[in-house]
């Protein structure tokens, strides 16, 4: 039988099926639970899957290559449309980079309120995470949920910036806008409300057999295989690693508040649920604390320049997204645009796990672990 | 209004090939350098410049950063020796790519290794230096990570690596001409055969009537 590698178009499958009692499925690209234009070649023995082919760039954009005919300014958009789940995230990611490479000092406001959102835009992008898990999974009434929760968090984003999903939150030296008036109290009403919800999800999940039985013992990566193939972020702190950026390298202003890293023991798919529901309850913790220490003044840096030219050098930022370690390389000539601006995306790198989870499971576990691994299309492919 | 509306768009001439020149960029004014600062109290370092003396090029710290620059020749020996031997160990390969300088003739790419120490929390950054067309080896058994990340620099920058165990195009699809983050690659470059044959789309030609630019 000829290598998984080899398949181009369906005909090839068609032709290697015949020659042996092995069956090549193709999974993919539109299919409902690949989230997104995923495209999976499984090779299966009846229901096991012996081994497995991702196909990603269905919607590769080439964004690393526009990025190197923009403006710095006219970038930080993109950076909403590569991880569009988490665009605060991103765009916190790409701002930052820029200022760390200008040595710009943003204000100490800047800094909460880019806290309070990105930690917002982190419940947001696990509520859409665990909708569309449990969905995968077969649980519907969690995914009607979750959505109703996001809802709120989509709804405080488009009062803030005018738009609920590519936000373009923030600029380079700090945000366009103040807070708008009501914004604590609307972030502070919904976290006071959010715990009911966890637990309420939690009711339906935790004990449901259902859902331990496609969970538990699924997609097992041990601590040492996870850091070799360079998991970031929940599936990597599900194997027992306790490794978070927020505290291994503070940025903005995590130092001053408290909060744990949870984590798991068994690096199963029921350990990554269990992690990103106690991340989920952290972050609501940072955004209490972060609500309370707010602090008055400027948003916007007094010395934000107007044309922004990084000095020639190079620079390497990363900051914990909700998929995962975001890092952005950038090279500078000195010039107005970058001379390389390179996206490390944390779902193509977890991604690759994929192959080394799945080998041995069922084709329904395929769909569980694609789910448990979170990742975004978006980002993969650029 | 509606007759201009009727017009046929204009239609960009056939695309270039990958091999035009770049586009222009916007003109370069004097720009000051990110602080470059020589690592010389730093134990890791010492270890490194003994061990392997003249194939570490430099060991700089750029912007409160630790990059070094090796010979390609010792790379992997000095890349196994960090994973395996070094303390602390970098166990986690966080990124891996390539950037293109056209202006150095000679060694005009640059591979980027971004290095991770768990346990110390600590960063490292190994640069090395090729000439067009030359290959180099890969680093997929050191960390699996590299598997991924070597295939995109394949398919982005055209670099070959030795003994990768599956070096295929991954974002583009088969068959693609060109490799688009060379400076050499036009921005609006477009396969026009590859999308014909494959996608049955083709373009009209500039004196057609029909409105829009695909039959």
């Amino acid at each position: 039988m000829a290598d998984i590698t080899d398949i181009t178009d369906i005909t090839d499958i068609i032709e290697q099926e015949n020659e042996s009692n092995e069956m090549i499925l193709s999974m993919g690209p539109q299919h409902p639970s690949t989230h997104g234009v995923l495209r999976v070649v499984l090779k299966l023995d009846g229901e096991i899957v012996t081994d497995l082919d991702c196909d990603i760039g269905y919607l590769h954009r080439g964004v690393e290559k526009i990025c190197e005919h923009r403006n710095y300014q006219m970038i930080a958009p993109y950076f909403d449309r590569t991880d569009y789940i988490a665009a605060v995230s991103n765009g916190l990611c790409y701002v930052e980079t820029i200022e760390k490479a200008l040595n710009l000092e943003i204000p100490l406001r800047a800094q909460y309120l880019r806290v309070i959102l990105v930690e917002l835009n982190r419940l947001s992008s696990h509520l859409l995470w665990l909708a569309t898990h449990a969905l995968d999974i077969g649980a519907v009434t969690v995914f009607l949920w979750a959505f109703r929760e996001r809802e709120e968090i989509l709804k405080i984003f488009e009062n803030f910036f005018g738009a609920r999903l590519t936000c373009h939150a923030f600029r380079i030296g700090g945000m366009t806008y103040d807070a708008y008036d009501g914004f604590q109290a609307q972030v502070k009403s919904f976290c006071d409300r959010f715990p009911k919800c966890l637990e309420d999800y939690e009711t339906l999940l935790n004990t449901n057999r259902i859902w331990l039985s496609r969970t538990v013992g699924i997609g097992i990566i041990s601590s040492d295989d996870a850091i070799n193939i360079g998991l970031t972020g929940p599936p990597l702190r599900g194997s027992g690693v306790e490794w978070d950026i927020r505290k291994a390298h503070p940025y903005e202003c995590y130092s001053d508040l408290e909060f744990d890293i949870p984590y798991g023991e068994n690096g199963d798919t029921y350990d990554r649920y269990l992690v990103r529901m106690e991340e989920m309850r952290q972050s609501r913790r940072i955004i209490l604390q972060a609500l309370e220490k707010l602090p008055d003044g400027e948003v916007m840096a007094p010395k934000a320049p107007k044309t922004v030219k990084p000095p020639i050098g190079e620079y390497y930022h990363s900051i914990e997204s909700p998929k995962g370690e975001l890092g952005i390389y950038l090279v500078s000539d000195g010039s107005a645009q970058p001379a390389r601006l390179r996206i490390r995306p944390p779902s193509f790198v977890n991604l690759q796990a994929l192959r080394q989870m799945a080998i041995g499971h069922l084709v329904a576990d395929v769909v569980a672990i694609i789910g448990t691994l979170d990742i975004v299309l978006g980002e993969i492919d650029r | 209004m509606a007759e201009e509306d009727n017009k046929p768009q204009e239609i960009n001439p056939t695309a270039k090939s990958p091999s035009e020149t770049p586009v222009k960029k916007l003109p370069r004014r004097a720009a000051g350098a990110m602080p470059v600062v020589e690592i010389k109290d730093d134990l890791l370092v010492k270890t490194l410049q003994e061990k392997f003396g003249k194939n570490i090029l430099s060991a700089n710290e750029i912007n409160s950063q630790q990059v070094l620059q090796v010979e390609k020749i010792a790379l992997t020996k000095i890349l196994l020796y960090l994973k395996d031997n070094a303390t602390p160990s970098f166990s986690m390969l966080t990124d891996l790519t390539a950037v293109h300088f056209p202006d150095q003739a000679e060694q005009p790419f640059e591979m980027v290794y971004q290095l991770y120490s768990i346990a110390d929390k600590r960063r490292l950054r190994i640069k090395t230096r090729l000439a067009d067309g030359e290959t180099i080896p890969t680093v997929t058994n050191i960390w699996a990570t590299a598997n991924w990340l070597e295939r995109e620099v394949y398919d982005l920058f055209g670099i070959h690596f030795d003994e990768h165990p599956d070096l295929r195009r991954i974002l583009l699809p088969n068959g693609w001409k060109g490799h688009p983050l060379r400076k050499e690659h036009y921005l609006e470059y477009k396969d026009n055969e590859w999308v014909e044959e494959n996608l049955q789309i083709r373009e009209l030609s500039s004196d057609s009537d029909f409105i829009g630019k695909f039959e």
